[in-house]
């Protein structure tokens, strides 16, 4: 797209009104018109988007049934409820605790927290960030939508099979010679993993070669940036994934006898092929949550980004020593000392990126006009959480610390902090953020705000109880316990309980804008990054104006206009003042 | 794949998409502002998909790595039962195609479609004979037992077990009759003026009946080759480290694929030395002793674990194979209605780069599973 520079503007292509304000023409909304069909094979990255939205919300749902049966499971030490609401006998009743937990985790791993941010969110952002019309292959994203389809219908096919109880981790050989839908699942992984593949490759060729003229790298908004070094990890870890998993599978069905010790296989080899692809993943979790805080924070705080380029080089520091720290799950396997001190020191040394955000997201807030809209509710709660997970993980990469603390409910609580405080509180500010762009509607605040306290208080209700039950020696993957750790499994419960109200309650009042929400106006937040310089929700072409390219973080040009109740921009008269 | 990475028929390409930019050409995707973008958009794409292949193959040369560095006599005893000769055809077979396939994209950098058509059909063909040779090793191992992992069943001098080679004669005549019937229909498509239905007939009948060549090819070298290359080693690796792995594999086979539980504890090729005796000692620690390391339970690494390797390894190869004569004949019907030119070019580069690779994982191939010794 065309940019110009601020001097030369030509007021009349621009929809410039005499006062120099933007005006952002209405078009005829991307969501109207056609029929299932223009749905299902669309090529609109944003219908896209909005289809990925759907299915992942519906697996945070599934995911969410099976944790919070887990969680009343462990309200008392016995296993009684799964027991009496399934009829069986406690050994079987244990098999279907495996069962519940196994498919929460990869439920929510794999079919929700994955593509959560980068596949729904980013689909929808990232090409209107840049100003472009769509992302640079649109059939191969919808290639990566159906894919996604298909590998949840094998998921979906090994729950109704039931008996996978292998942990989302599926490690060998236990996952070769269970009797569980193991390779079902597996594929299903292995084809949820090449819909990651397509997407992130969209996504780096999409910022390669779509960025608008003006936008140089260091202009360009900070969730591209994490979104961009999400896709590398994407690319290049996700592939090693998907080769493990096929292995596992032929092992399973074909007795190949890579991993299996029985048939001179090892064991090992598979923990570290799955943590290569595995712990860059939790990058793939947090990298795009961090990315829509850096957006959120300034946006709500009326202030530029403090320390653009660190945040920026920080998500690129993340992204290439994410890889180079599997082995810090694998400190008990038996793996060399050398190589577990090598894997502690770097995963050390990734706390320094981490810690170099959270440092510029407080310093941005400094001394800001603090505007305490849903998103940036969800934003603070992020920057609490996820320093409390972050934390905990220097806990965890401490070689003597994890002996004691490996395969304990505080790993349990840590990534949790990361992975529900970070990403999922993160894909819900980023999902308030923009859901009057994504959906052209305005939520309830007030509601959004009581249920964004309620997460958060619900939340840490859940967890905080967890950090000490693993201290004190809970082990993880339990259904019955010793009765000394009831009053931590209860309190935790309780949380759970209360932290899921406050899920539905968010649902609930985003599902009331769809239907009763006032018109979203273009800029509801004054945000300056490219996105809110097209109407809401945009046309398929997103933009009917091409949009000139300012700093993403300079909010100096935008005024709020109480009859809009949103934000337009004003261009400062640069001829005049040039002449002073 | 590469198929996607071009997307000239999206559907909105005539909706209002004119914001300045001048008219779209036939092959320019809307959301593109020129071709020079779009071909750039491409090649960085299929370059990524590229770096996401090595990546892919990189686990299986990982694992090929720990287990020969684990375990080299297995893996030199093992690769004697490969047909080096048969494996050397297949590379200069690759190379040649790999070769051919730069021509054909430089033929289409100067509009020349004929020169697209004639390199790719060549390069369907040695993809082909690839292919058929490839049959003609892995069923000749089958006929001798040599299964992967669970499913290995070798023994020295005993009579085949199997006769998969059976199927090579007539799949042999098959693909050279149906081969060459597609061939003769899409000639007389071609001369009746369908040049699209003519040449991607014609591709796909050279690249059934090259099967049947290659099958051909394959058993002609290895009956020349067999009792020298083949029979002579394996008998010599068996005299020589008859105490390692190939007595281990013939206890395996023995024992019909099923170790039994005192055949696992023997501590043939085991890694850990004595980290057996370590286990008990490790139960019984204190716990103001340094906690032991949980000792490696032994591995009996034999020969069915390089040939679980070879197949898993060759076999991913040959998928690749597979998939690049699905994007190869896309190229040549393509290029049989005339949609490349020196201005648009693109998806032969693209599904030449992709070729390329599946070449070069071949060059790392041949020398690891064949060249051991």
């Amino acid at each position: 797209m065309v940019t110009q520079a601020k001097e030369h503007l030509d007021f009349h292509s621009l929809g410039l009104t005499e006062d120099r304000r933007v005006i952002i023409p209405e078009g005829k909304s991307y969501l109207s018109g056609g029929g299932l069909w223009s749905w299902v094979f669309t090529l609109d990255h944003k219908r896209i988007g909005v289809m990925y939205l759907a299915s992942i919300l519906t697996f945070f749902l599934v995911g969410g049934i099976f944790a919070l049966l887990v969680r009343a499971e462990l309200y008392t030490p016995d296993i009684d409820l799964i027991s009496k609401l399934f009829g069986l006998d406690a050994e079987k009743a244990k098999d279907k605790y495996n069962e519940f937990f196994t498919l929460h985790g990869a439920i929510m791993v794999f079919l929700f927290i994955i593509p959560s941010i980068p596949a729904a969110l980013g689909n929808i952002i990232l090409p209107m960030q840049l100003g472009a019309k769509d992302v640079a292959f649109p059939r191969m994203n919808l290639a990566s939508y159906h894919l996604y389809v298909w590998g949840a219908l094998f998921f979906i096919g090994a729950l109704l099979m039931t008996g996978l109880d292998t942990g989302w981790t599926f490690y060998a050989p236990y996952s070769t010679t269970t009797v569980g839908p193991v390779a079902m699942a597996t594929l299903g992984a292995f084809i949820l993993g090449f819909s990651s593949i397509f997407t992130g490759l969209n996504f780096v060729v999409t910022v390669n070669t779509m960025r608008p003229k003006g936008m140089t790298w260091f202009r360009m908004p900070l969730f591209l940036w994490g979104v961009y070094a999400t896709a590398i990890i994407q690319i290049l870890a996700t592939p090693v994934l998907a080769i493990t998993l096929l292995l596992l599978t032929f092992e399973r069905v074909f007795g190949l006898g890579i991993f299996d010790p029985k048939l001179g296989g090892d064991p090992v080899l598979y923990q570290h092929f799955f943590w290569f692809y595995s712990h860059p993943a939790v990058y793939i979790m947090i990298l795009p949550g961090m990315a829509i805080i850096s957006d959120v924070i300034p946006t709500f705080s009326r202030k530029p980004i403090f320390g653009y380029t660190f945040i920026a080089y920080s998500s690129i520091a993340i992204a290439l020593l994410g890889f180079l720290v599997w082995g810090h799950h694998m400190f008990t396997s038996g793996q060399s000392p050398l190589a577990s001190v090598v894997f502690s020191a770097i995963t050390f040394s990734v706390s320094i990126p981490s810690a170099i955000k959270v440092f510029n997201w407080t310093a941005t807030m400094y001394k800001g006009s603090i505007h305490l809209n849903t998103p940036m509710c969800y934003a603070l709660s992020f920057i609490f959480l996820f320093t409390i997970g972050g934390l905990t993980g220097l806990f965890l990469g401490a070689l003597n610390v994890d002996v004691h603390l490996h395969d304990t409910y505080f790993v349990v609580a840590h990534f949790h902090y990361v992975m529900m405080g970070g990403t999922l509180i993160a894909f819900l500010a980023g999902l308030h953020y923009w859901w009057p762009k994504i959906f052209g509607k305005m939520y309830n605040e007030t509601w959004a705000r009581v249920a964004c306290v309620i997460i958060f208080i619900g939340f840490n209700w859940t967890f905080l109880p967890q950090f000490v039950l693993g201290t004190h020696g809970m082990p993880r993957r339990y259904a019955t316990y010793e009765p000394q750790f009831q009053a931590g499994h209860r309190l935790s419960t309780q949380g759970a309980f209360f932290l899921g109200s406050g899920l539905f309650l968010a649902g609930g009042v985003l599902l009331h804008s769809l239907l009763k929400g006032k018109k979203a106006p273009p800029n509801p937040w004054g945000a300056a990054t490219l996105e809110w310089k097209c109407c809401s929700p945009p046309t398929t072409q997103n933009f009917e104006t091409t949009p000139w390219v300012g700093f993403p973080y300079d909010y100096s040009d935008f005024v709020y206009d109480p009859n809009e109740e949103g934000y337009v921009e004003v261009l400062p008269d640069l001829a005049r003042s040039a002449k002073h | 794949m590469s198929t996607a990475t071009e997307h000239s028929h999206a559907p909105h390409a005539h909706d209002e998409h004119g914001h300045g930019h001048g008219e779209h050409l036939p092959f320019q995707a809307h959301h593109f502002a020129d071709m020079q973008q779009q071909f750039e958009a491409g090649k960085l794409g299929i370059w990524l998909f590229l770096a996401q292949e090595v990546l892919f193959f990189a686990g299986l040369f990982c694992a090929y790595a720990v287990f020969r560095a684990n375990h080299p006599e297995v893996f030199h005893n093992a690769h004697y039962h490969l047909n080096t000769l048969l494996g050397a055809f297949n590379t200069i077979v690759l190379l040649a195609s790999s070769l051919a396939v730069a021509w054909g994209v430089r033929c289409a950098q100067l509009s020349n479609t004929k020169g697209i058509i004639y390199t790719h059909v060549f390069t369907l063909a040695c993809a082909s004979l690839f292919l058929g040779i490839k049959m003609v090793e892995y069923t000749h191992k089958w006929d001798e037992g040599i299964f992967w992992g669970a499913k290995y069943a070798y023994q020295a001098g005993a009579a085949p077990g199997h006769h998969f080679h059976a199927w090579l004669q007539p799949t042999m005549l098959v693909t050279l009759i149906a081969g060459g019937l597609l061939a003769v229909i899409g000639l007389a498509k071609g001369k009746a003026g369908k040049p699209v239905a003519g040449w991607t007939l014609g591709a796909i009948g050279v690249t059934v009946a090259a099967i049947g060549l290659g099958i051909i090819i394959g058993q002609g070298v290895n009956a020349a080759t067999s009792p020298a290359a083949h029979g002579a080693p394996s008998e010599h690796a068996a005299s020589e480290h008859s105490a390692s792995s190939d007595h281990a594999a013939e206890e395996h086979a023995a024992a019909d694929a099923v170790p039994t539980p005192d055949q696992a504890s023997e501590p043939m090729v085991d890694r850990s030395g004595a980290a057996t005796d370590s286990v008990p000692a490790e139960k019984t620690a204190g716990p103001d002793e340094a906690p032991a390391m949980p000792a490696t339970p032994p591995i009996n690494v034999t020969q069915a674990n390089f040939f679980s390797i070879y197949y898993f390894m060759t076999g991913i190869h040959a998928v690749h194979i597979i998939a690049g004569i699905i994007a190869l004949t896309w190229i040549v019907a393509r290029a049989a209605a005339n949609h490349f030119n020196s201005v648009y070019y693109g998806p032969v580069e693209y599904v030449g780069l992709y070729w390329h690779l599946v070449d070069l994982v071949w060059i790392y191939l041949f020398p690891l599973l064949y060249l051991i010794r």
